[in-house]
């Protein structure tokens, strides 16, 4: 409940805010998304498997937008940031795929 | 000394046999446990009693922390979606602005057409009156202006880029260009043709053929690789006129050194549209038969034009 409450309160403050984000930042912000998906999927299927915990919750969610914009960032200084780009975005993508497809199974029974 | 009793010594002294897929644990460890373990730890923990349940600055740390990244992600998404409508806006934009542009450029191609057609006619019309010799007059130096539109043998040279080999960009060397199509016009008028289009363009008086970057333009217009350049005359004087001047020297060397194609045909019937005859502005018109009403008023002309005609 906590962190579906922190969440509603985040996308309401980000809308209304709607800050410019510098344009340093702008590399990491596409793997900062699939990171928060990736911990958004991983809750969600936490909470159907009656496993969820808002503490690992918002854990998983920082470490991961975190460390995602963390290996780009790292990426880019040694010069294969596009590919640590791609090595994220793969793992993620696997994972958000997993997750989804238990989802799937819990939600519809198939 | 067979290798398959060392093997089972292996198996023996390790005590369990090595999985097939040894060497994928990281991408059984994604596919197999994509849920954070950290769920699993602490459902066992709060089961087990270990940790007891949430203080409230906890909780609204956690609902700070949560706020603070769904904010981030938010703003994210719309930042990352946000260039592309501009993107978006700016091309809606500038297609307008050409369909604009075009459209315009069609209605006023348009009127110029009608108002010549009428031009012509009242001159038909008002000369007619005074004097045949007059009118005679004025059409023959349309067919030397490029006003009037015109038909008879001729002879067509055709240019085409050099086609570009394997792995090879064209470079500006292998394509026609303004220069060979005003050596071949020039040749073709030195050789004694009467009328000249490049593409159905009908050369006039007035008209220019320049380049804009790769383009040939003629009157402004760009133009479509291949080049047809037709010519009304004598075929059989053209063609031997054309061998003989700089013209011809100038085609056998792009065939030979640039490898451009050029072929000439001579023809018994070439239908040349009328240029644009107004001094202000040297505009290519249409072939006559895409202007309703045009070619109608060429046909009278031509009728009234004839002497001792069925009036």
């Amino acid at each position: 409940m906590i962190a579906a409450l922190g969440l509603i309160l985040g996308v309401i403050v980000g809308i209304v805010m709607q800050p410019s984000v510098p344009s340093e930042l702008q590399p990491y912000l596409p793997i900062a998304v699939v990171a928060a998906l990736d911990a958004l999927f991983g809750g969600v299927r936490a909470l159907l498997a009656g496993t969820f915990d808002d503490r690992v919750f918002t854990v998983s969610f920082l470490s991961n937008v975190v460390l995602a914009a963390f290996l780009v960032f790292l990426g880019d200084q040694l010069g294969v940031g596009s590919q640590l780009s791609t090595a994220v975005v793969v793992v993620l993508g696997i994972r958000i795929f997993s997750n989804a497809a238990a989802i799937r199974r819990y939600v519809f029974k198939a | 000394m067979t290798p398959q009793p060392d093997r089972d010594q292996d198996r023996a002294a390790t005590g369990r046999q090595r999985p097939v897929d040894a060497s994928m644990t990281l991408l059984k460890e994604i596919m197999e446990r994509p849920l954070d373990p950290g769920y699993a730890e602490a459902t066992s923990r709060s089961v087990s009693g270990e940790r007891p349940s949430q203080s409230t600055p906890s909780k609204i740390l956690t609902i700070a922390v949560l706020m603070a990244l769904t904010a981030l992600v938010t703003v994210a998404v719309i930042t990352l979606r946000a260039p592309q409508e501009d993107v978006d806006e700016a091309r809606t934009l500038l297609e307008n602005n050409i369909q604009d542009r075009s459209d315009e450029y069609t209605t006023r191609k348009q009127t110029v057409d009608s108002l010549e057609g009428e031009i012509r006619q009242l001159q038909n019309e008002n000369l007619s009156l005074p004097g045949q010799r007059l009118l005679e007059a004025a059409q023959q130096m349309g067919i030397s202006t490029g006003a009037t539109a015109v038909e008879g043998p001729g002879l067509t040279i055709e240019l085409r880029d050099a086609t570009a080999s394997d792995g090879e960009e064209l470079t500006s060397e292998d394509r026609v260009q303004d220069f060979d199509l005003q050596v071949v016009v020039n040749g073709l008028w030195a050789a004694g043709a009467e009328a000249i289009a490049i593409n159905g363009h009908r050369i006039t008086a007035m008209s220019a053929i320049r380049s804009a970057g790769d383009a040939v333009l003629v009157d402004f217009e760009p133009l479509q690789e291949p080049y047809e350049v037709e010519a009304i005359g004598e075929p059989n004087r053209l063609e031997t006129g054309m061998a003989a001047n700089q013209a011809g020297q100038h085609l056998q060397m792009l065939m030979s050194a640039y490898n451009i194609g050029v072929s000439t045909k001579t023809s018994d019937h070439l239908e040349l549209s009328s240029g644009s005859d107004s001094v202000r502005e040297a505009d290519i018109e249409t072939r006559p038969e895409d202007i309703p009403g045009l070619l109608s008023d060429d046909d009278n002309s031509t009728k009234s034009s004839l002497p001792g005609g069925e009036s």
